[in-house]
């Protein structure tokens, strides 16, 4: 299994409040990994880290084969922010040129749209079920339907990887499920790796790995192991519960 | 051929202020689309010390105003990339130094006429030079924004998730502040300082009201402009008016017009 992401030795703090000590985790191709834990435990930090929109204090990140500092091929990286839906609603703009935006490297010398493109965006459309909306504005559609254009788009430079910051935070629970059996069909079918920060229990259930996030240090479980601690069961949010599972600060977290 | 057709120096301002009502409202759209409408507000004041310099020394005024203008925007843009949080403050000092500069630029010129010109647009006044100038760089301008089309797309519905995207979001950011400079620094002939700003975003405000794409808001704000820039030209020939304030009046009716269209569209339920 050959490593797409790798975190080594990494040390982030905001303003002199130390967020994230000591932090390693490797992340495989085809890997589902929720990060898990208490507001402010740095899970959100982590995944800005890992795309280059923070710089870490100390340590490595490898995005790809490559120093984060050195990775260009964006194209093979999706990411989709917790603000994302924190658009201007009255923006005149269809689904279909939002998620042409996403092409933007891959147009030609004008940058605009060609039929090559324009058949991807029809395609990945197709995939997230959303084909018949092209022409509506984005800004007039429910939440659900903002948040399949957003991984739409995500989608639509065939990234290898995702990182998603609490998908499912605004949207019904019809549109959750939907929105989970389409993450299962890109990890499944298209062996797309996913790292996501996630509150929702459904969504840690659906995840080979859980990474639990509490005193700037990271405890990193399979699936069967999480399960076992009885963590479900306990309220998340309240976040005062640290699985014993494991512990894995300073050391490698391939479980 | 109607009288107002016949003169020359009405069909230079009739091709100086079509090619205005093309570039203003194209990058109107994406300036009012990024919340920056203020910016053309200040960068026209600050243009117009470019104006009074320019009469001042004997230059050809555009140039100059095109020159501190740039230099004012490019100097927003840096303000807008540090201080977020204040960057309407800094406008508005911006632009009051422009003013200041302009006002005390113009007391000491003894040309008033010539100063009330770019203030308000002049029909009369657009020279064979203006042609020269005004023609080739809208040229440039239109072509620079369907070169960069979804970059600027992209940077206007959202900048963060435009740089993952590979848009070069400082390079096109940068490139955007000297168009607005350029487009604002051509437009004072015919539509003057004090009215620049509104040419550039009332015929958006028009279009956003019927627009059902981003490709339809930037057709018919374009549409809106056109109508709104050669009405405005007929209408300040006849009445011997300035044409910026005929200009932006008819384009307030258009928006109006618009507006109830779009009221009248919403009640019949069709969308």
């Amino acid at each position: 299994m050959n490593k797409v992401a790798e975190v080594r030795n990494l040390y982030f703090s905001y303003s002199q409040e130390p967020v994230l000590k000591d932090i390693n985790l490797t992340v495989h191709r085809g890997d589902f990994i929720v990060f898990i834990g208490p507001n402010g435990s740095g899970k959100s930090t982590l995944l800005k880290l890992m795309i280059g929109e923070l710089k870490p204090d100390r340590g490595e990140i490898q995005l790809l084969g490559k120093d984060i500092g050195k990775f260009y091929e964006w194209h093979r990286v999706g990411y989709m922010s917790q603000q994302i839906r924190n658009f201007n609603k009255s923006f005149p703009a269809t689904v279909n040129e939002v998620v042409a935006a996403a092409l933007y490297k891959e147009m030609g010398f004008f940058k605009v749209l060609n039929i090559r493109l324009e058949k991807r965006i029809e395609e990945v459309l197709e995939l997230v079920g959303m084909a018949d909306f092209r022409d509506r504005q984005i800004g007039k559609l429910s939440g659900g339907q903002q948040q399949k254009v957003f991984i739409a788009r995500t989608l639509v430079t065939e990234p290898e990887i995702i990182f998603l910051d609490e998908p499912l935070v605004g949207i019904d629970l019809k549109a959750q499920e939907d929105f989970i059996n389409l993450l299962n069909r890109l990890n499944q079918d298209l062996n797309i790796t996913i790292i996501m920060v996630v509150h929702e229990l459904q969504l840690i259930r659906e995840a080979q790995k859980i990474a639990y996030f509490k005193g700037g240090e990271v405890f990193l479980y399979n699936q069967q192991e999480f399960a076992s601690t009885g963590y479900l069961n306990k309220d998340l949010l309240k976040g005062d519960t640290v699985p014993e599972v494991e512990y894995s600060s300073g050391g490698d977290y391939n479980a | 051929m109607p009288e107002v057709f016949t003169y020359a120096f009405m069909q230079r301002a009739f091709l100086v202020g079509n090619m205005i009502a093309l570039i203003a409202p194209l990058i109107g759209v994406f300036l009012i689309m990024k919340g920056l409408s203020q910016i053309g507000h200040t960068i026209s004041h600050v243009a117009l010390a470019g104006v009074a310099l320019g009469i001042l020394t004997g230059i050809y005024p555009v140039y100059p105003a095109i020159l501190i203008s740039v230099l004012a925007a490019l100097g927003i843009e840096k303000i807008r990339e540090k201080i977020s949080d204040y960057a309407e403050l800094s406008l508005s000092i911006i632009l009051a130094a422009g003013m200041g500069m302009a006002t005390i630029l113009i007391s000491l010129s003894d040309n008033s006429v010539g100063i009330m010109s770019y203030l308000f647009g002049s029909l009369t006044l657009v020279s064979d030079l203006d042609l020269l100038v005004v023609v080739p760089l809208a040229i440039i301008i239109i072509a620079l924004i369907f070169l960069f089309y979804y970059g600027f797309f992209y940077l206007s519905f959202n900048e963060g998730d435009a740089r993952l995207a590979g848009v070069p979001v400082r390079f096109l950011n940068i490139l955007f502040m000297i168009i607005i400079s350029v487009t604002i620094s051509l437009s004072l002939r015919i539509v003057g300082g004090l009215l620049i700003a509104s040419l550039i975003s009332i015929p958006v405000a028009t279009a956003l009201q019927l627009a059902g794409s981003f490709k339809e808001t930037i057709i018919y704000s374009i549409l809106a402009a056109l109508l709104s820039v050669n009405s405005g030209l007929i209408a300040a020939y006849y009445l011997d008016l300035a044409p910026g304030g005929t200009i932006i009046l008819l384009s307030v009716l258009y928006f109006l017009l618009a507006s109830i269209v779009k009221y009248l569209r919403e009640r019949k339920g069709i969308q």
